[in-house]
């Protein structure tokens, strides 16, 4: 969540732009939940990644059979994006509740 | 198109509370704009000018008093509608240019319609329209860390002209320029209204305000004075007399 909440922060200005050139408060909380369901979908994707190589190395080398979970791969998925809505709801409302003529002036 | 009115804005009155202190930002403004016009708004900091614009360009509304925009009330008018209105009838120009780093000029040109229900296509035709009448359409992949102030603020009124707005309104715009790059960018001003746009331009520099057609005075949150522009010279005469970079 710190993450989304630096960008939000070092993002003021553009937010403020953004706004003034027509962005609704709903669509500026979309795409900041938008950023932060990215962010972690692509950490669980790296991590399934990650998962799928060290099994398949670790299978070759001890000669275990492995079998991969397509449910547990669901789960991951499922898991990430639901980290990136829960931690990203809130840095993504502050974002949209800014006041577009103070934060264009951020300095 | 000339001599119909764009907007009329009558006995606005604007407070701030500010903890215990009431500030009392607009006393009482009436004024109207036509379309076509080149209106500078100058005043000292304090006085209302800047409440004035934020108003103009609906971004904040009057504490009491009305603002007829096209025939619209949008004094009463919701959040989202506001948002609307500054998308398709609005285009804004800031001091710091306020450009997004890491995104072209193109890209940074067409933000505007990232919020206006247009397709890819008429999208890009768009923003290359409006970089051509900025005289920066070979520069459309350029990044603003690749481009000089002067052409920060031009990629910056492409991206006000992209939705074809009635009205620019210009906060400062040459506030970070220096004197020659100013000239330019009034240049490129007179040269849009000669087109038929309406601009609105704050400024507390007299040399930029006199490429203006007509200047209002702000003090103390009244409009102390209103008056067309005599002897109005061209930004483009003006550029022949200063020395270029290369002198």
């Amino acid at each position: 969540m710190n993450v989304m909440l630096v960008s939000v922060t070092e993002r003021t200005r553009e937010i403020g732009v953004r706004m003034a050139v027509g962005a609704t408060e709903s669509a500026i909380q979309l795409q900041f939940l938008g950023e932060s369901v990215m962010l972690s979908l692509a950490g669980g994707v790296l991590g399934v990644v990650l998962g799928v190589g060290a099994s398949i190395v670790v299978g070759r080398t001890l000669q275990w059979p492995m079998e991969l979970s397509f449910g547990g791969v669901v789960l991951a998925a499922l898991f990430s994006t639901g980290v990136g809505v829960i931690f990203g709801y809130y840095p993504a409302q502050k974002a949209s509740l800014l006041d577009p003529i103070e934060a264009v002036r951020y300095e | 198109m000339a001599g119909g009115e764009l907007l009329r804005i009558e006995d606005v009155h604007k407070y701030y509370d500010l903890g215990a202190a009431r500030v009392h930002a607009l006393r009482g403004v009436s004024l109207g704009i036509a379309t076509g016009e080149f209106l500078a708004v100058m005043g000292a900091s304090g006085s209302g000018k800047s409440t004035f614009m934020n108003i103009l360009g609906c971004l904040d509304r009057a504490t009491s008093g009305r603002y007829l925009l096209e025939g619209t009330d949008v004094s009463t008018l919701d959040k989202r509608t506001l948002a609307r209105i500054r998308n398709r009838r609005i285009g804004f120009v800031f001091q710091g240019f306020n450009l997004l780093p890491r995104t072209t000029a193109f890209e940074n040109a067409e933000l505007p319609t990232l919020y206006s229900d247009v397709d890819d296509g008429e999208r890009a035709e768009r923003a290359k329209r409006a970089l051509t009448m900025v005289g920066l359409a070979a520069l459309a992949e350029h990044y603003p860390s690749q481009m000089s102030g002067g052409q920060q603020q031009r990629v910056a009124i492409a991206r006000a002209l992209v939705n074809r707005p009635s009205i620019l309104l210009a906060d400062e715009p040459t506030g970070n320029l220096d004197s020659r790059t100013s000239v330019e960018i009034m240049d490129i001003f007179q040269d849009l209204n000669d087109k038929g746009l309406t601009i609105v331009l704050v400024t507390h520099e007299p040399d930029v305000a006199q490429f203006a057609k007509r200047i209002v005075l702000f003090r103390d949150g009244r409009i102390r004075k209103d008056e067309p522009v005599t002897l109005r010279p061209r930004a483009s005469d003006v550029l022949k007399t200063l020395p270029t970079l290369e002198d």
